[in-house]
């Protein structure tokens, strides 16, 4: 995993991204958000969180569904989906915009809190949010950790690999492939060594996940 | 250059044919092409499309492969990722060794001079997009073929004048990448001979909002020249064609730049060496290669001179004239007016325009339909063309299938504020109308059932904020193969049409309104609710730190206060609105009134920095009147002038709140403050329902208020002080 942390640019912490247009309720909320210990970034409009996006962000988005004089958060989210964006949206709805709210989720949205929202609401909801964001990360990490230990194979132990974790023994494999069952051994701990896998198990795993 | 260009065409010709019968029997070869910058780039894609265009489209597309990697230098610069990539490189393409690479942009070609062959030994390299300089300086240029492209802006400088004499200054602009820095110095020491006819002014790695606000503020002499803006001073990395866009949208001025992924952004244009053909003669030397001629002999090539292009619309934007363009100039983007697209079908429509009445005009669709030719024949282009640009009605074309306005003219122009030019090929929605008695999706749902509509009345938000009421009729024509709309709107804001329009929309659609004006109040409600919530949720973790921060904690607090104010004017408002005669009329003491809502808003108004001064005369009369409404209707006041004070500097934010008797013997409570006062053309205005100027309001203060005044025997008006600022009156009679 260490390659992939000198990668990610020094800026991309875990944050919350708040896009609220009106002013005191972005403050109330970013103050209740800090005081739980999270990262805030805040931001007036849609516009300027486009302006600031880029691709390197961590965390999730909070957004007001409805804000006057632009893009609602509606919009947003979708303009956002369309330019294939992952991060978790979580929207903020009024008493009458529940219906738009639901919309919203079932266009991939992660989940809707309605106003006032109660602390214990929020930040359940964005802990989890967070969360999911950590976990679809990591294993986007994991998956390109392991494609690279698999660019790593030679043929011959790509071969073997393939094979192994079909379950196939030595023997057969060595037979398959033509050649001397010490042979296919020597790739196979090859195989094992350079995908950093302990055990056939594990190895199994991670050619389900590369698939 | 040409010639040079078209032997290439015969031998790929010739190299195609030959290999359509023999490519089956050959493993594909591999060429890698590696790319400076990102994927996303737009000029990558445009290169890499016109390579494989050149590379696998051309005859047989089994022999050759090519793979694109992207080195996405701007990102990731420092020599421990170039290792890392290296490695990569190395394992992902182990199996295929590539026969050639592709080295895209001065990092990939510094990359593979450094690394070629502890990467692939022996593999030879094409080159595009390179300075001749850099090919220069490179000791060894074994294996090595290219183009060079030597990026200039002497070209621009030197034809400009024959463009817009009229340009004294030009402002250069790029961003804070490396590349960004290295061309911006290229183009300072390449403009230095110009200094004498322009004043060369820099823009180097600004922060963004620095730079729009600045070019929002150029003068009319100035001109700007964008080069590239891959990175901002804080470390963000951007596309240049957004900045571009960005920039564009800012400024009043004209914005040259260099590369024609920018086009349609909004820029004007200028010389440049178009990215996909680029792309494809880079192709034509790589397949060369192919085909088994040797790189030296192939050796390095010049991209040549760049050419022009130009947006038509930014061109017509800056009244710019086409005649003054350098001869071989490409114009993008060229719409056809209404006119050109389709005479006969203007004619039509133009010619229910010249009879103007709405009830001629609910005419045309009978005359449409029956006499269409025989209207073609009767009745002179020329002069349709005229009542279409010179109709004093607001005329817009829009096509049906998505919305876009295709045509608009001048009384259009004039209502809306906005430009043909910028109207052409945007919605409505994208201007900023918004539909106030229907929601968006009404809107599309009507454009898309396609009914026409009989003075219709509408009332439309404004772009620019204001409120205002058509009389809206709409014809489906067939224009240039498109159905499209003909709308038709009369300006009746002001006219007794509106009145009755207003009553008679009231009427028709009461129980709407209220649901509208529910959800518009929860939500003012709501905001404020939220915010206190939110606010007191906070500090009460913050009293649970072992150390609570108090000046936070006291800030809390006092924006609990303010949103609690913020909430209770609103139902202040709604309860005026519903409980109609709920209150009894009493006598009160004016001054006692005033200094009271004073006080209410002093703790608001030290937050604010707000110095209000409150002024009651001796021996005032007592008024009559519902205490809750003057009330509100003076608190409205108030807080309408701390609003105006927003952008005014601190120490001088003062109100001036005075109880006296007028000459006609009523008590005058006026507002005064230190604020840019009303412009004159919507003094009047202010007072209508569902005008605002703020983002947040509901427009029905003042308009509630002047109502409120007058049932009392009163009035409500406004005007600007001769020092600055404005001033509203509230006056009330002392019978009852």
């Amino acid at each position: 995993m260490n390659s992939d942390s000198q990668i990610q640019p020094a800026d991309a912490k875990l944050a919350i991204h708040l896009v609220d247009d009106d002013e005191a309720l972005r403050t109330a909320l970013s103050r209740l958000l800090r005081a739980a210990g999270r990262e805030v970034r805040a931001y007036a409009s849609a516009a300027e969180f486009l302006m600031a996006r880029n691709g390197a962000m961590r965390g999730c988005l909070l957004l007001d569904v409805r804000m006057p004089g632009g893009p609602t958060g509606l919009e947003l989210h979708q303009a956002l989906v369309r330019q294939g964006e992952t991060l978790p949206v979580v929207f903020l709805t009024g008493y009458g915009d529940i219906p738009m709210s639901v919309q919203a989720v079932k266009n991939g949205a992660f989940d809707f809190l309605t106003k006032p929202v109660r602390r214990d609401d929020l930040l359940k909801t964005v802990a989890a949010a967070l969360e999911a964001e950590q976990t679809a990360w990591e294993n986007a990490a994991r998956h390109r950790e392991l494609q690279c230990r698999e660019t790593s194979l030679t043929p011959a132990e790509r071969e073997v690999f393939r094979r192994v974790v079909a379950g196939k023994p030595n023997k057969m494999i060595a037979e398959e492939l033509g050649c001397a069952e010490r042979t296919v051994k020597a790739h196979r701990s090859q195989v094992m060594h350079k995908m950093a896998a302990a055990s056939l198990p594990e190895l199994v795993g991670m050619a389900r996940e590369l698939v | 250059m040409p010639g040079m260009r078209s032997s290439f065409f015969w031998r790929l010709l010739i190299a195609a044919l030959a290999l359509s019968g023999l490519g089956q029997a050959r493993a594909p070869t591999q060429e890698l092409v590696l790319f400076s910058n990102d994927r996303l780039l737009p000029a990558n894609q445009e290169v890499e499309k016109g390579l494989r265009m050149a590379i696998e489209e051309v005859g047989n597309t089994s022999s050759v492969e090519i793979h694109a990697e992207f080195l996405d230098a701007g990102r990731f610069p420092s020599p421990e990722q170039a290792a890392t990539m290296e490695e990569f490189l190395r394992g992902r393409h182990r199996d295929t060794p590539p026969m050639a690479w592709i080295a895209l942009g001065p990092q990939a070609l510094d990359f593979l001079m450094q690394r070629r062959e502890a990467l692939f030994p022996g593999t030879s390299i094409v080159f595009g997009g390179i300075d001749s300089q850099q090919i220069a300086s490179l000791k060894d240029r074994r294996g090595l073929a290219g183009r060079t492209m030597d990026w200039s802006i002497t070209p621009l400088l030197e034809q400009l004048p024959g463009m817009c004499s009229e340009v004294r200054r030009t402002l250069l602009i790029s961003g804070a990448a490396e590349f960004d820095r290295v061309l911006h110095a290229r183009a300072l020491t390449q403009a230095a001979p110009f200094n004498g006819r322009y004043r060369i002014e820099s823009s180097l790695g600004e922060p963004l909002d620095d730079l729009l606000a600045r070019v929002s503020k150029l003068l009319e002499d100035s001109l700007v020249i964008y080069l590239t803006y891959f990175l901002t001073p804080d470390g963000r990395t951007l596309l240049p064609r957004s900045v571009a866009g960005w920039v564009a949208e800012k400024s009043s001025v004209p914005v040259l730049c260099f590369h024609n992924t920018y086009l349609g952004t909004g820029v004007m244009g200028g010389p440049m060496k178009p990215s996909e053909e680029e792309g494809r003669a880079i192709g034509a030397i790589a397949r060369s290669l192919m085909d088994g001629e040797d790189i030296e002999s192939i050796g390095i090539l010049s991209s040549g001179k760049p050419r022009w292009i130009i947006d038509e619309r930014a061109m017509r934007r800056h009244g710019w004239n086409e005649r003054n363009l350098p001869p071989d100039t490409e114009i993008r983007f060229r719409k056809p007016s209404l006119w050109e697209a389709n005479r006969s079908a203007v004619a039509i429509g133009a010619a229910a325009l010249l009879l103007q009445s709405a009830l001629i005009i609910a005419l045309l669709a009978a005359r449409a339909h029956k006499r269409r030719a025989e209207n073609e024949r009767q009745l002179s282009e020329s002069g349709f063309f005229k009542v279409f640009t010179a109709n004093p009605v607001s005329i817009s074309v829009i096509r049906q299938s998505d919305g876009r306005i295709t045509d608009a003219n001048t009384a259009w122009e004039h209502t809306t504020g906005i430009s043909r030019s910028d109207a052409v090929g945007r919605t409505h929605l994208e201007l900023g109308f918004v539909f106030e008695d229907s929601s968006e999706q009404h809107y599309l749902d009507y454009l898309a059932s396609g009914k026409t509509l009989r003075d219709s009345v509408q009332r439309l938000r404004m772009p620019n904020g204001s409120s205002r009421m058509f009389s809206v009729s709409t014809e489906l024509v067939t224009l240039h193969g498109e159905t499209s709309f003909i709308s038709m709107a009369k300006d009746i804001t002001h006219t007794q049409e509106a009145e009755q329009a207003r009553v008679k929309l009231q009427q028709a659609s009461r129980l709407g309104m209220l649901g509208e004006l529910t959800a518009l109040i929860t939500h003012e409600i709501n905001q404020p609710l939220g915010a206190i919530l939110s606010n007191a949720d906070a500090a009460s973790m913050l009293m649970d730190l072992p150390e609570p921060p108090l000046d936070e904690i006291r800030e809390i607090l006092s924006d609990i206060r303010r949103d609690n104010i913020r909430a209770s004017e609103v139902i202040l408002q709604v309860r005026s609105m519903v409980a109609q005669g709920e209150n009894r009329i009493i006598a009160l003491h004016p001054g006692e009134l005033a200094l009271g809502v004073a006080a209410m808003v002093r703790h608001d108004c030290t937050r604010r920095s707000v110095a209000v001064h409150c002024d009651v005369s001796a021996n005032l009369p007592q008024v009559y009147g519902e205490k809750l409404r003057i009330e509100q209707v003076m608190l409205n006041l108030l807080l309408n002038a701390m609003d105006a004070l927003k952008e005014v500097a601190p120490d001088e934010r003062k109100i001036r709140m005075a109880v006296a008797l007028n000459d006609d013997g009523m008590v005058d409570i006026s507002v005064a403050d230190s604020g840019p006062g009303i412009p004159p053309e919507l003094m009047e205005r202010i007072f209508e329902n569902f005008f605002t100027t703020k983002s947040e309001g509901m427009g029905l203060g003042l308009a509630l208020s002047r109502s409120i005044a007058q049932s009392h025997g009163g009035n409500l008006f406004a005007r600007n002080v001769p020092a600055g600022g404005a001033c509203f009156h509230l006056i009330l009679p002392t019978t009852p």
